[in-house]
Parts: C-alpha cells; sequence; structure tokens
C-alpha cells in the first residue's frame, strides 16, 4: 500500500482527521469528548429515564399524548447515545450516512410489514380483535 | 478546529505509523480505517435486524388480549406481568454502562492503562448485571405462564429482548478480551481503535435497549 501523497486522508481512532498536506502529515484535531462531557450526557440520560417511567404512569395522560411523549424521549436518548458515545457528531459523515441508511431501511422494512399483515389479517379471522 | 503538522519519513507512512501518538493510523481510500468502516456498516446491518423484530412486535402488540377475550381464553396481560421499577433500574444500569465504556475509550487514548481496565470491568459488570436481571426476568414470565409459544406476544417477546440479551452477552465476551489483552499487555495506546469498536458494538446495544424499553414497556396496553 503506497501512502504519503498530497490530499491522501489517513484514518485515526480519536476522532481526528488526518491528511497528507505537500509531504506533511496535517492532523486536523477533532478530537472525541471529554470525559467531562460524557458524564453530563449520562446525568441527563438519567434524568429523561426517570421523566419516561413518571410518563408511563401518568394516570391523567391522554394515552395517545402518552404516545407520543414517551417516543420522543426515547428519540432523544437514542439521539444523545449515537451522537456523543458512538461519536458521530464529530466523526466522518460517511458513517453517519452509513448508520442512518440502515435506520431507514429498517423503518421501510417496517412500514412493508405492516402493509403486508394489515392486508393478511383483513383476510383472515384469526387475528381479528 | 486546530491543525498541527509533521514531518514524516515516507517510509513511516508506509508502514502505516505516520505519526508519533496514541493513535494508529491507517492509510485508506475512505480516511477511515476499514475496522471503523466495517463495524458501522454492520451495525446498520444491526439495525435492520432488531428493526424487523421491533416491528414484528409493534404489530402484533396487544392482539392476543384481544383475541382472548373473544375466545374466553386466558392468557397473562402485559400490563400485570411486566415490573416497570424493576426494568427501569436494570435499564438504568445499561445505560451506566455507555458511561462506563466511553470513560474507558477517553482512558486508552490519553494512555491511563489503569484507569482503561477499571472502565472495561465496569462495563462487563454492568452488562452481567443487565443480563442477571433478564434472566430473573424471563423466569418470572414463565411462572406466571408466558411461554414462549403463548401466543404472539409470548414468541415475539421472547426472540425480540432474547436477541438482544444474547448481543449483550456478545458484548461482555468481547469485553473481558480486550481486559485480558490489557492486562497481558496487549493493548496499548496505539491500539486505542479496537476498544473504539467495541464501544460502538456496546453503544449499539445500548440503544437498541432504548427503543424496546419504551415500545415494549413504557407505552401503555389497552
Amino acid at each position: 500500500m503506497t501512502t504519503g501523497t498530497t490530499g491522501e486522508l489517513l484514518s485515526g481512532s480519536g476522532g481526528e482527521i488526518i491528511a497528507v498536506e505537500r509531504g506533511q502529515v496535517v492532523v486536523h484535531e477533532h478530537l472525541h469528548p471529554q470525559p467531562r462531557q460524557y458524564v453530563m450526557i449520562a446525568v441527563v440520560l438519567v434524568v429523561i429515564t426517570g421523566i419516561e417511567v413518571a410518563v408511563s404512569y401518568a394516570t391523567g395522560l391522554n394515552t395517545n399524548v402518552m404516545i407520543v411523549v414517551l417516543l420522543a424521549l426515547a428519540l432523544t436518548k437514542f439521539s444523545l447515545v449515537v451522537a456523543w458515545y458512538m461519536h458521530l457528531k464529530t466523526d466522518a459523515r460517511i458513517l453517519r450516512r452509513f448508520f442512518i441508511m440502515g435506520i431507514v431501511l429498517a423503518l421501510f422494512v417496517f412500514m412493508i410489514v405492516t402493509l403486508m399483515l394489515h392486508g393478511l389479517m383483513n383476510s383472515s379471522n384469526v387475528y381479528r380483535g | 478546529m486546530a491543525t498541527v503538522a509533521a514531518e514524516v519519513p515516507p517510509a513511516a507512512l508506509e508502514a502505516g505509523h505516520g505519526i508519533q501518538g496514541s493513535h494508529d493510523h491507517h492509510a485508506t481510500n475512505t480516511g477511515l480505517s476499514h475496522a471503523k468502516l466495517g463495524i458501522w456498516v454492520f451495525l446498520s446491518s444491526e439495525a435492520l435486524f432488531f428493526g424487523s423484530f421491533i416491528s414484528t412486535y409493534l404489530i402484533f402488540r396487544g392482539r392476543d388480549v384481544a383475541v382472548a377475550q373473544a375466545t374466553h381464553q386466558v392468557i397473562p396481560h402485559p400490563k400485570d406481568l411486566f415490573d416497570i421499577p424493576f426494568t427501569s433500574c436494570t435499564s438504568f444500569i445499561l445505560l451506566m454502562s455507555s458511561l462506563t465504556m466511553v470513560l474507558a475509550l477517553a482512558a486508552i487514548q490519553r494512555g491511563d492503562m489503569r484507569r482503561l481496565r477499571i472502565w472495561l470491568a465496569a462495563t462487563a459488570a454492568f452488562g452481567l448485571t443487565f443480563i442477571s436481571g433478564q434472566v430473573y426476568e424471563f423466569t418470572n414470565f414463565y411462572r406466571e405462564g408466558l411461554h414462549l409459544s403463548t401466543g404472539t406476544f409470548g414468541g415475539t417477546f421472547y426472540v425480540m429482548t432474547g436477541l438482544h440479551g444474547a448481543h449483550v452477552t456478545v458484548g461482555i465476551f468481547w469485553l473481558l478480551a480486550l481486559l485480558q489483552r490489557s492486562m497481558q499487555g496487549k493493548l496499548g495506546p496505539e491500539k486505542a481503535e479496537a476498544v473504539e469498536i467495541a464501544g460502538l458494538y456496546w453503544h449499539f446495544v445500548d440503544i437498541v435497549w432504548i427503543v424496546i424499553f419504551t415500545v415494549v414497556y413504557l407505552v401503555p396496553y389497552k
């Protein structure tokens, strides 16, 4: 493998972008968050989990509102872990694209399976509630 | 974004050791290491894998209860089965394991091998606690009459959460292997990427649980 030509990109594991420019390795520092930031994110995640559990026990709340609130809170936790702990916030865009592609395909599978089973159930008496 | 430049001999670049530091660098077409790109492609396929099981669970969610009421059968209702405070505690433990995992990564990146071992051991211990909680929960559900063959609820619930538990178990073995390599002196700061890749897998397992915890346990059943 030949390396060291101008414009070539190398990779590092600290979230940095490394390139070869005019025969020099240039490190564009793009470091991962610091431990203090990781702890702050953990505190936020714990607080959101507490809110989720409290919302699930809220008796006066409309069921549909409760579902929307719970899904929004789960999405927030999901995004925080992906962005900060999995470093998609600072890492290369191509990685973000790969992951988003997987999520979009998963949602697509959900839609297809839902439509398929909806059609099957409508043509059968088994799951008519 | 700061920029640092260093003169690097071509031979060093050839060997993939462009600069001195705590990270190992690989020359690739994309500018990303193959291992890192590979784990993200794998996680993308895993998103599809779990997406399919979660979709199936959601589609059949609550239908058993309606069928049982119509046919006068007695099956355990999810509302009576789930112990939300208990599962909240195990979810909290899994969230905390994600924190200890990133702290392990931060430790190896700054060359603090003692803290790396502490945080890796803590992450594995949290994972083991989560799995123990799942085994306890499954045992209780089985005693209450929820079996793998108890309608679509039993099947979809056990398969989805069981596969998640299997992933956590694989993660625990992975972490223990890293811990062993570290204790043997084979995991130095130049191998930080190995910890980062294990961490990506571990956080993925955590985000899958974030979704499962909400859609299975917290969203109310009619």
